[in-house]
């Protein structure tokens, strides 16, 4: 067992502050990943934990253990490396088993143990070639048995992924995820990519300038972001942001007028805001329909059309010159110059204060179609 | 057709670079040449035309039995060979070594030792040879082969940490880290990762050092002239006389000195492949 603990973890490189006092808990067998624009800090955390770096002040505990100022090999982890850092000039079972072998462990241990990892990771055939032998998807893979054979508590993944061409980082994604089950381990998986966060976390860290900005299960963060940070990197394409002032209050919704000069409604709770207040309203593309009649109508000219088959990213220009993107269906006929009509529910408006964030949603849900939504509706009255 | 300028503008360049490079080496062969063909030449043929290349009557290999021939130039190549490869020995090692500590880690004094090693590179070491000679005398070390070794390990040593010091700092600092990870022991990465990875540049720093030691003459003359510790730069020159020079002799025994550093430089040579670091990492 090993929980692996945080607490108030800053780290300075001279006079400049790039952590500034992280908390974490991660329980023992939880696939915690950390998200983040690049320069967050996140891969700096990573090698916090992993020892390759000195923790400036807080306690770093893994186990019962303390182990603020252990080398990293005593502290049970294993660490993955983005370039793989295999040895060039060991074979692959050579670098599998070094460290086995410095540790000093008999030959026959080594190989079973080798052979175990190689036969998991599908990798069996390669053992007597040399890394440059081998292509990128594999060498990753040697690089995770690497870190299999040596049975750490905490396994440590610093953008395994992103010196794969795409079709191998899904596969080698699925196969990370797998891996997880089979092994139960602790893994803290590092990564800038939101799509190998939400699928492969069962607990997602988003970081930002040196901060947690939030932290919680993959639907968590999608439905509730708490900033408009969070808000913006959860999601793709990203949220779209209108600015506006609070119009009206009500227990159930509260009113906004937006700065293109519509009113829109949003099932927030109100918290502090008064009337006047400066907010930002969110809105993901996929929860706006090409109808004017779903909720709030926005409408504006669209600057261009990407079409992926199952659905069509709209691009448009509000009248005030505010961006943004809508998810329409893969059979929509709009084209560039167009000037369109769509609308969104209030139920999947996120609104955020002046200090960026986010004020609780009454009805959190993703209602995609208005179909569902007179469902929901026709539901909710009967309870009535 | 469609006309290329740039193509020919390059092909121009490329006659250019090559028609240099080949008067270059024209001009360092042809002595080494001069030397080889007149080896194998009589003593009348050498100074009736030097240029000439052996003939079935000029062809006479009478310098090479007067060399072989003299018991004591065997003892010569022996302690030319000794001297050239321990101190290679020791200038790669400590040179390596001192590479890594100053690349690797921070210590106080890091910068210092750093300059002054670069000065080494900047100073002759001739510009010592009185001091030196005085150390070595109180050190009870004159006429030894050890005396020759230290002094050119201290002399190679500048280079080699300089050169070396560049090729280490290219070596992936992941690969160091994954090594720390695994529990390898700071000495077992340098000797089992490290220099592994630098062999290349290694074999740079062998040939730019063994030449100018097997080439010597200075200090073996000044520390070492002794019978029993001469070199063989300083062996050939005793067919060079005041009144009487034995050019068969001299013109072979330099020709037979070529050999050896021949034969190392191919063994050298050969690692200077590039790209022994790929699929370490992406």
């Amino acid at each position: 067992m090993a929980d692996v603990k945080l607490s108030n973890i800053k780290k300075s490189y001279g006079d400049t502050p790039v952590l500034h006092g992280i908390d974490l808990d991660i329980k023992h067998g939880e696939f915690v990943v950390l998200v983040g624009a690049s320069g967050c800090g996140k891969s700096t955390l990573l090698r916090l934990i992993a020892g390759l770096e000195d923790i400036s002040s807080g306690e770093l505990c893994i186990g019962e253990q303390q182990v603020n100022s252990l080398p990293p090999s005593q502290r049970g982890i294993a660490m993955v490396f983005q370039s793989y850092a295999l040895y060039p000039h060991m074979t692959v079972f050579k670098n599998m088993s070094y460290g086995l072998k410095i540790a000093g462990k008999g030959k026959d241990f080594i190989d079973a143990k080798v052979r175990d990892a190689a036969k998991i990771l599908h990798i069996d055939h390669l053992l007597e070639r040399l890394p440059r032998e081998l292509s990128g998807g594999q060498r990753q893979r040697v690089a995770i048995g690497r870190a299999i054979v040596r049975d750490p508590n905490v396994f440590l993944f610093d953008e395994p992924l992103s010196n794969l061409d795409a079709a191998l980082r899904v596969k080698t994604r699925v196969e990370i995820g797998k891996l997880h089950k089979e092994l139960g381990a602790t893994i803290i998986y590092v990564t800038h990519d939101q799509v190998e966060a939400m699928t492969l976390g069962d607990k997602i860290v988003v970081m930002n300038q040196g901060r947690v900005e939030q932290c919680g299960t993959p639907l968590e963060l999608y439905q509730h972001p708490a900033t408009r940070f969070v808000g913006g990197f959860i999601g793709s394409p990203k949220m779209n942001f209108i600015e506006g002032k609070v119009a009206a209050i009500s227990p159930e919704h509260i009113e906004i007028q937006l700065s293109n000069g519509c009113r829109s409604r949003a099932c927030v709770e109100a918290g502090d805001l008064k009337i006047g207040d400066a907010v930002t309203l969110g809105v993901r593309p996929e929860h706006i329909e090409e109808r004017s009649d779903a909720g709030t109508p926005l409408s504006g000219e669209v600057s261009l059309v990407e079409r992926l088959g199952e659905a069509s990213f709209i691009y448009m220009t509000l009248s005030d010159d505010t961006e943004m993107v809508v998810r329409g269906s893969g059979e929509s006929t709009v084209t560039t110059c167009e000037h369109i009509e769509v609308s969104f529910a209030p139920h999947n408006a996120h609104v955020f204060d002046s200090n960026d964030r986010a004020l609780r949603r009454l009805k959190p849900g993703n209602v995609h179609s208005t179909a569902q939504l007179a469902e929901l509706k026709a539901v909710g009255q009967e309870a009535l | 057709m469609i006309s290329l300028p740039g193509l020919k503008h390059n092909t121009g360049k490329t006659l250019m670079t090559h028609a240099v490079l080949l008067t270059y080496t024209v001009i360092a062969l042809f002595p080494i040449l001069v030397i080889i063909i007149n080896a194998f030449k009589s003593r009348k043929a050498i100074f009736k035309d030097p240029l000439a290349l052996p003939t079935l009557e000029s062809f006479s290999l009478e310098g090479f039995e007067q060399v072989l021939g003299r018991a004591d130039f065997g003892l010569y190549f022996g302690n030319s060979m000794i001297v050239t490869l321990v101190s290679l020995f020791f200038v790669l090692l400590f040179g390596a070594m001192a590479a890594w500590a100053l690349t690797e880690y921070k210590f106080r004094g890091n910068l210092f030792l750093a300059v002054l090693i670069a000065m080494g590179i900047m100073i002759p070491i001739r510009l010592g040879t009185v001091s030196i000679l005085n150390l070595m005398a109180s050190l009870d070390l004159v006429n030894t082969l050890t005396a020759l070794v230290l002094v050119y390990i201290a002399q190679g040593l500048p280079l080699a940490v300089f050169i070396l010091s560049e090729f280490i700092r290219q070596v992936p600092k992941e690969l160091k880290e994954a090594a720390r990870c695994d529990n390898v022991s700071e000495y077992k990465i340098f000797f089992t990762i490290i220099l592994p990875l630098i062999r290349p540049a290694m074999a740079t720093v062998a040939v730019f050092t063994m030449i100018p030691i097997w080439n010597d003459l200075w200090f073996p003359l000044i520390l070492a002239p002794g019978e029993s510790t001469q070199t063989i730069t300083l062996g050939v020159q005793q067919f060079i006389g005041q009144y009487v020079t034995d050019w068969n002799a001299v013109l072979s025994s330099l020709t037979l000195a070529i050999v050896p550093v021949l034969v190392l430089y191919v063994i050298f040579s050969r690692q200077l492949i590039r790209g022994l670091t790929s699929g370490a990492v992406k």
